[in-house]
């Protein structure tokens, strides 16, 4: 594949006066733990939003932090905040950067708050099952130690080796198993978070009595707080777990199968239903591969042939997205992958009434193997992307919403407008007994890097008027950083006033993450 | 309130024995009593009660997704009655809680929760509408779930009317059962109880109501629940498993006649150390976090609004213009 090219720290603005001169009280606040070094801040400049692989691939480099710091407790955030308030700095909360909307970049520099050392996990309440978790503990690490007590969270997101509970809650992440386990919003007991104003608090626990604040602290990814803990809920690791495979004549008859199965009330772990041109990629997954090529030659071939081969194909072809998309019509059959898991019995029981649902809609049954092939490769899409964003296209995924009335609109809108810049593909997971997500994958090109940007953008415009046009919003999973900020505001019409009054209330200095979510 | 303050008698507004009334018929008639009510320096829910039963609109049934959009002032069994010839209904809420008007259960301290399959708690309402003290309307998106931003149905539920006023609500819905079954057990202890319930609630039943008593030792238990025919079945045998693993066995007729008190929300560890003193408790809206109880059990009490916590206090900020009567 081609190598980005390298970024040089020299090319970062140095950090300004205001940061330098308060480096000293940050120092301070964080047992010093605090860097304004060009490395650091330049590892801090961006998350995993696309177009800081196309920004990088042209060399620029998003607005760094003016300084990192390392706090390790409750009082040092606090301390951070208050700092920033009363030298009108901005803080930005930092997991681990897998934020796919900007999220976490320093558009305006200020300090950048790595809680990564927030790492502790409790003991399983076994009797209320639940654990206390530091907000910095990465997933895959509390989901194995869980394991290992014979527990799960049951939240698997595909960055689940580079995300934090932190991020998850920042953003209401999903799992792939959240229609059994719900969002990370689902599964929140309460949280422990340092407001914008420099208070610690811990959110209460049911039963209490007035609102609920969790809601509106969980998804407001650092602009109201910065999360340093939570007690979330746990369930016994699954004794038992049923894959099985169905195809449709159509898209139109998998999510029907989809609606029914919940409206059935069976609560699959995994519901995934492919569009015709996904299905025809996923239905390859499982074919045997052909005769390898001699070892000697793989090299070669990985490093310098296939890569320029690709390079010149993909431009030629994504970069007439309509014809590429206009190949899709030759295609027809949609995919269906449930998984049951949980109780053997009950996981046996749920998947003979949902196998009854698809037959009544003419599935073919394909039996277990593809959806064993989905979960052996579950985790290998996210970094399928970065590879073809190496080979000089851009690609990017958008998520959201909608009532099952308006799911086949919103996919045939989205499809349409994006189609006019990328090449579209879509898969419906995360199902509910009142809608699902819609997953869209783009890949596109152009003439050139500017050219490719501008497309990207001119992307993201029309497939987000056309998503919240047709009754769908913004993002299921992903959350909204600037990516979204001004799709979200324009979505909110008049409560824009009211998100804004909350933000006043719990940062009324707006040093949190200004500029995500249009704050 | 002094002469000066007293509000014009419109359309929206009359005098009853309790005082003076505000009763809009439409959300625009709402918004225009915020905005008199802030021109004269009068406060809702002190100077002036407000009653939305003129909010009564029930909107076109969205039969894939199950959902309904229903005005404020609907009184909840009376839309249950409606959704039955639609296939629907609202699904297993308390009767407490079926006999407010939909604004009461979101606003008050039911804070428009039930249960689903799975033990989580979750709002009945997937949207709702809503006007903020300066005159703002505040509307959730349809989607079944959302990442984009803080949740602000947040401002209205269980906020008293003190963040927000709510017009209207799109509810989710779920299909009219067709079985409704109750069975009895009988467990070693009120820990085995609570064991087997959770467990049960944990793998997706989905009870409507559990009726326990204590006697000579052990508790006895009436589980109703309510399905299609396969999935009534499917809970059967889950169950019957739980309650065997827990240590109980099945029983003969359960006392059908619960204790009637007022409802609270109550932690498991409150319903088993009420159990544990030989008390009886009707247990609603069963989530692995918190029940619906009524008896002598431990709980928010769920028919009055009770001190809000001091986090939730200082939202009362938003209403800058002093509309809506400051704390509870």
């Amino acid at each position: 594949m081609t190598r980005l090219p390298n970024v040089s720290a020299a090319a970062l603005p140095p950090p300004r006066p205001q940061v330098l001169e308060a480096r000293p009280a940050l120092a301070r606040a964080v047992g010093g733990r605090v860097s304004t070094d060009d490395l650091d801040r330049l590892a801090y400049a961006r998350d995993l939003w696309p177009l800081a692989l196309l920004w990088i691939r042209q060399g620029k480099i998003p607005a760094p932090p003016d300084a990192v710091v390392w706090p390790g407790s409750d009082d040092e955030v606090s301390a951070v905040i208050k700092l920033a308030r009363a030298k009108k700095l901005a803080v930005i909360p930092y997991g681990a950067g897998s934020g796919v909307c900007g999220g976490t970049w320093a558009i305006n520099g200020g300090v950048t708050m790595d809680l990564k050392r927030f790492d502790s996990i409790g003991e399983v309440d076994a009797a209320h099952r639940a654990v206390e978790v530091g907000a910095g503990v990465l997933g895959e690490t509390l989901e194995r130690k869980l394991n290992s007590k014979g527990w799960t969270l049951g939240h698997f997101p595909s960055s689940i080796a580079c995300s934090t509970v932190g991020g998850w809650l920042a953003a209401r992440s999903a799992g792939q198993f959240s229609s059994k386990y719900g969002k990370i919003e689902d599964m929140v007991l309460s949280t422990r978070v340092v407001l914008g104003t420099g208070e610690r608090l811990q959110t209460p626990e049911r039963p209490f009595s007035g609102p609920d604040l969790t809601p509106l602290l969980v998804g407001s990814e650092g602009t109201l707080c910065a999360f340093t803990g939570a007690k979330l809920r746990v369930f016994p690791n699954p004794k038992g777990r049923v894959f099985h495979g169905f195809e449709f004549s159509s898209v139109e008859k998998g999510l029907e199968a989809i609606r029914l199965i919940f409206r059935e009330g069976l609560r699959p772990a995994v519901t995934r239903l492919y569009d015709p041109f996904d299905t025809a990629f996923v239905g390859k997954a499982g074919a045997k591969k052909k005769p390898g090529v001699p070892p000697s030659l793989r090299g070669l071939l990985r490093t310098s042939v296939l890569p320029a081969v690709l390079r010149q194909v993909t431009r030629q072809t994504l970069g007439r997205p309509s014809m590429m998309n206009r190949l899709q019509q030759g295609f027809s059959r949609s995919r269906l992958i449930l998984m049951f898991e949980g109780d053997p019995v009950r996981a046996e029981a749920e998947d003979r009434a949902a196998t009854a649902i698809c037959r009544q809609l003419s599935g073919d049954d394909l039996g277990e193997a593809p959806g064993r092939a989905w979960f052996k490769k579950r985790y290998d899409v996210s970094y399928r992307m970065s590879r073809l964003i190496e080979s000089g296209t851009f690609a990017d995924t958008m998520e959201i919403a909608a009532p099952w009335e308006r799911v086949h609109e919103v996919y045939e809108r989205v499809h349409a407008a994006a189609s006019q810049f990328a090449f579209v593909l879509c898969h419906f997971s995360h199902a509910y007994a009142d809608g699902c997500s819609l997953y869209f994958s783009f890949i596109g090109s152009g003439e050139s890097e500017e050219a490719m940007e501008t497309r990207y953008h001119q992307l993201w415009r029309a497939a987000l008027a056309a998503a919240v046009h047709a009754g769908g919003n913004v993002s299921h999973h992903h959350g909204v950083g600037i990516l979204k900020a001004q799709a979200l505001q324009d979505s909110l019409g008049e409560g824009r006033h009211a998100l804004r009054a909350v933000k006043s209330v719990f940062d009324p200095d707006g040093v949190m993450n200004p500029g995500k979510l249009g704050l | 309130m002094s002469p000066s303050k007293q509000p014009p008698l419109g359309s929206w507004a009359r005098r009853t024995e309790q005082g003076l009334v505000a009763e809009p018929a439409t959300e625009r008639e709402l918004t225009e009593v915020i905005h008199v009510l802030a021109d004269r320096g009068v406060k809702l829910h002190r100077d002036l009660a407000l009653s939305r039963a003129r909010l009564t609109e029930i909107a076109a049934i969205g039969t894939e997704s199950m959902t309904v959009r229903v005005g404020a002032g609907v009184v909840l069994q009376d839309l249950d009655h409606h959704l039955e010839p639609h296939g629907l209904t609202i699904g297993p809420l308390s009767p407490a809680a079926m006999s407010l008007r939909l604004g009461e259960f979101l606003e008050g301290p039911y804070a428009g929760l039930r249960s689903i399959p799975g033990g989580r708690l979750e709002p009945v309402c997937t949207a709702l509408s809503a006007v903020t003290s300066d005159g703002r309307r505040l509307e959730t998106s349809r989607a079944p779930r959302s990442a984009a931003g803080p949740d602000l149905s947040a401002l209205v539920l269980g906020a008293g009317g003190r963040l927000a006023l709510v017009t209207g609500a799109v509810l989710r819905c779920m299909p009219f059962p067709e079985r409704d079954v109750r069975v009895a057990f009988s467990f070693p202890s009120a820990q085995a109880f609570v064991t087997a319930l959770q467990r049960c609630v944990a793998e997706g039943f989905w009870p409507w109501r559990v009726h326990a008593d204590s006697r000579s030792g052990r508790v006895i238990a009436e589980v109703r629940w309510a399905a299609s025919v396969g999935s009534v079945e499917r809970d059967r045998e889950l169950l019957s498993r739980c309650v065997e693993e827990a240590g109980g066995r099945g029983a003969g007729e359960a006392e059908r006649e619960g204790p009637v008190s007022v409802e609270h929300e109550s932690t498991w560890d409150a319903v088993r150390a009420s159990l544990e003193q030989g008390r009886a408790v009707q247990l609603f809206r069963l989530s692995l976090t918190t029940v619906v109880a009524r008896g002598d059990v431990e709980g928010v009490p769920l028919n009055e609004t009770t001190g809000w916590t001091s986090l939730g206090s200082r939202l009362l900020a938003l209403d800058a213009r002093g509309v809506f009567g400051g704390a509870p």
